[in-house]
């Protein structure tokens, strides 16, 4: 999967940094054409094979884990334009894989998260636990495909969702660029949640992730809280190969932690020694 | 023109006459300009009404209708239905109520408003005047506007034509014409063989000598429209409730072209809205054609609001959707409920919680670039708006945690305008699906092992959740140990034992 150079509608404006050796060559050139050539260089519009790095914005939605920022174009997920996320059934982790960037989008802006007919019913305390102020999102269930294109593409151009998250079902191309344009004009996170099949499908998205089921059945234990992924597309760089994430979630902890336990137990069973912050703390010792 | 005192500081009164002297015209040609095309209104056979196209081809009221015909082929006519005037009159009574409470409807096409009181808030006589007249014309009727110090001589002036005039009865109505008196023919009659033919004339004589002529019915009237004798009026009381409709000439076979009259009908409804300061969420629309049943279809707003475009949009989205209607002649607007304008709705963006500060401390957060991209909460209720109008009303809806430590009854659905969030205690330990399934599915069991795809391996668990003993017969306690199951191919899958039958169940998914 080649990048593509047609990065439409993109800032013209650039962090200044470059490399040095970038900058020694530049100075053999005469004046004129050296700042030419540096205006031309500040082109989003042109990539450049020596890396990731020279494109990003810095714009990007941290995604909640710093691998997986480092791989991506801004640092983070794309703040707008479309991010397809490629798996083969639901449970392999494709909600906790966003959930930080979520959290995050709902407590620092005053737009909707928006779910797009969500194949399960999306479950209000585990979403508050990961961290999403669930006043902020919006679940909408159309009946039919063209009704769920249609809220899709309104959501996306509104500009008063911060991400819109959907299950689209099947989307041809010229609906994909439509979704993608939208997206940009309402400057939100898109998020397609697409089967792996539509893997060879070209697609104008930003960012084009694949999550794998991890199969047989082997040591199942040891990595239940990892996420195998792929990026099979993204600005300015080559599809990487899989590689494996570690999610933060609670999942990995095979018994509670007891001792955790039993401190918040006795801080939420005596309201009366609330006031007492110290003895929390020794508290906790002492059981342990 | 200022409204001026009489000495003792009380007001006197500046009544406002408004003569629709072509109201059944105005209300044959309100679903379009038939500016162009000759339309008469006809009554017994004979014109009764004719616009101007039709004047303009020699055609006149009182013709008869073969007249008409020969004069052009190509005039419209349409029957002068008086049910439909009275209706219109009524409502138009309704539509002044906003520019003051003492309106009061005069004969079969006359209102009366008394507008002394309203004159500072509208900036003075002129500028009230040519509201009303904009008003009017938006909503597709003309009218003859005159003010005097009386009711009746408002009401003659209006029908004489006379818009000039000083506010003093007496004064302003002489040059009118003994025809434009409402009073009966035989009366008028009378005075015109009396060779009195203008009200200068008439007021010059004695009233005794006009008493011992004339019976005490026309005395009196004399005397009102004078302002010798107190005139007092029935003002007409606002409705609770707008309804308005639009009949067409001709059938409307595209739904496109309803446009026009609807933004007729929000127009009224806004200006409905406005002279009660109330918003509306709710309003219906009627189709309706002679020969076929009427359909009804309804919009619904996010959060109260009165603002015209907004309902146009929603109303034209919802008429994309209508694909059964073949014919069209009469469109109907109504509105039942209201809220109080201007009060904060209870919706979901009670909070503008500012986000600078947070983001000074989030790496890679550029404020700047992220307080641009903060919508107003219009931008929001749009979208919502534009969300229920297309889907309905329950399709979209926001989600809370519940008190409750039962998983199915630990969250609960919120509709668009509450706002009634529980958050719960964090609980760490305990882990949760972020997808639930509706019910839970029962699962196979292997050598003791639940399995779906394959044996699944219980990584987490088991969490205890007894349930309620007050929600179940007492006989079937209901017991259940949740475990986190790993799946062959690595999907994370939330189960349940039901310990008491010692089935297996999959209630949820990690995704």
């Amino acid at each position: 999967m080649a990048p593509t150079l047609s990065y439409k509608n993109l800032a013209s404006k650039h962090p200044d940094n470059r490399s040095s050796d970038n900058r020694s060559s530049d100075n053999k050139l005469p004046g004129n054409k050296q700042d030419a050539l540096a205006a031309l260089m500040k082109n989003r519009h042109i990539w450049r094979a020596s890396g990731l790095r020279e494109h990003t914005s810095g714009n990007g939605i941290p995604t909640g884990y710093k691998s997986l920022d480092t791989l991506l174009t801004d640092d983070g997920w794309p703040n707008q334009g479309l991010t397809e996320v490629l798996h083969d059934q639901p449970g392999v982790g494709e909600l906790r894989l966003l959930a930080p960037a979520l959290a995050r989008l709902s407590q620092t802006q005053n737009r909707w998260l928006l779910w797009i007919a969500p194949p399960y019913i999306p479950y209000a305390p585990a979403l508050s636990n990961a961290g999403i102020d669930l006043s902020r999102l919006l679940i909408v269930n159309p009946d039919h495909q063209a009704d769920r294109l249609w809220v899709l593409e309104k959501a996306l151009a509104s500009n008063s969702c911060s991400a819109v998250m959907a299950w689209p079902g099947q989307l041809n191309h010229k609906q994909l660029r439509r979704l993608q344009i939208a997206s940009k004009t309402g400057h939100c996170l898109g998020i397609l949640y697409r089967h792996s099949r539509e893997i060879d499908q070209p697609s104008p998205a930003e960012l084009r992730l694949r999550l794998f089921s991890k199969a047989g059945t082997s040591s199942a234990l040891s990595d239940r809280s990892q996420l195998n992924l792929q990026i099979l597309k993204r600005k300015g760089g080559w599809a990487t190969d899989v590689f494996q994430l570690e999610l933060n979630d609670k999942l990995n902890q095979s018994t509670p932690d007891f001792s955790e336990l039993q401190v918040q137990q006795w801080h939420q069973g005596k309201p009366d020694l609330i006031y007492m912050d110290q003895p929390i703390e020794g508290a906790g010792h002492v059981l342990q | 023109m200022s409204c001026s005192n009489n000495g003792t500081g009380k007001r006197s009164p500046v009544w406002l006459c408004l003569h629709f002297h072509q109201l059944a015209l105005n209300i044959a040609c309100r679903d379009e300009q038939h500016l162009n095309q000759p339309l008469v209104v006809t009554e017994k056979q004979r014109v009764y009404q004719c616009n101007f196209a039709a004047t303009n081809l020699g055609i006149k009221p009182g013709h008869s209708m073969d007249t008409a015909f020969t004069l052009s082929e190509r005039v419209t006519t349409t029957e002068r239905n008086q049910d439909r005037e009275t209706a219109a009159l009524k409502h138009l009574a309704q539509w002044a109520y906003q520019f003051t409470s003492n309106v009061a409807i005069k004969g079969s096409n006359c209102l009366i408003l008394e507008v002394a009181g309203s004159l500072t808030l509208f900036g003075g006589l002129s500028k009230l005047r040519s509201k009303i007249q904009l008003g009017l014309e938006e909503q597709g009727y003309c009218t003859d506007m005159a003010a005097s110090s009386t009711p009746q001589a408002a009401i003659l002036l209006a029908i004489a034509g006379l818009m000039d005039s000083s506010l003093n009865a007496k004064a302003d109505i002489g040059p009118a014409p003994v025809e434009c008196l409402q009073t009966s023919n035989k009366v008028v009659l009378g005075l015109q063989q009396m060779g009195i033919h203008n009200l200068h004339q008439l007021l010059a004589l004695p009233i005794s000598g006009l008493a011992r002529r004339f019976d005490t019915y026309f005395i009196d009237y004399l005397q009102r429209l004078t302002g010798d004798k107190p005139d007092p009026q029935t003002f007409i009381s606002p409705v609770a409730n707008f309804y308005h409709d639009v009949t067409f000439l001709h059938d409307v076979t595209n739904l496109a072209s309803l446009t026009f009259p609807i933004n007729r009908l929000l127009g009224e409804l806004t200006s409905f809205l406005s002279g009660r300061q109330l918003w509306a969420n709710h309003m219906t629309w009627h189709i309706s054609h002679r020969s076929h049943s009427r359909q009804s279809f309804s919009v619904y707003l996010a959060a109260p609001a009165n603002d015209n475009k907004m309902f146009l949009t929603l109303t034209q989205l919802k008429l994309d959707q209508i694909k059964s209607v073949k014919e069209v002649d009469n469109i109907a607007l109504s509105v039942n409920r209201f809220f109080p304008a201007g009060q904060e709705s209870a919706d979901l963006f009670g909070d503008n919680r500012s986000s600078g500060a947070q983001h000074s401390v989030q790496r890679g957060v550029q404020p700047e670039a992220q307080r641009g991209v903060q919508p107003n909460s219009d931008q929001q209720n749009q979208l919502l708006n534009m969300l229920t109008a297309r889907l309905g009303p329950g399709k979209c809806f926001g989600l809370s945690e519940a008190n409750d430590h039962r998983p199915e009854k630990a969250w609960k659905k919120i509709r668009l305008h509450e706002k009634d969030y529980w958050v719960s205690p964090k609980q760490e330990g305990l882990p949760r699906p972020s997808f639930l399934l509706p019910t839970p599915k029962a699962l196979n069991v292997v050598d003791n092992t639940p399995c779906l795809g394959g044996k699944l391996a219980l990584v987490k668990g088991p969490e205890r959740i007894d349930f309620g003993w007050w929600d179940q017969p007492i006989d079937k306690p209901l017991t259940r140990d949740y475990y986190v199951a790993r799946q062959r191919d690595g999907g994370l899958l939330w189960v349940f034992k039901h310990l008491d039958a010692g089935r297996w169940y999959l209630h949820g998914i990690f995704s």
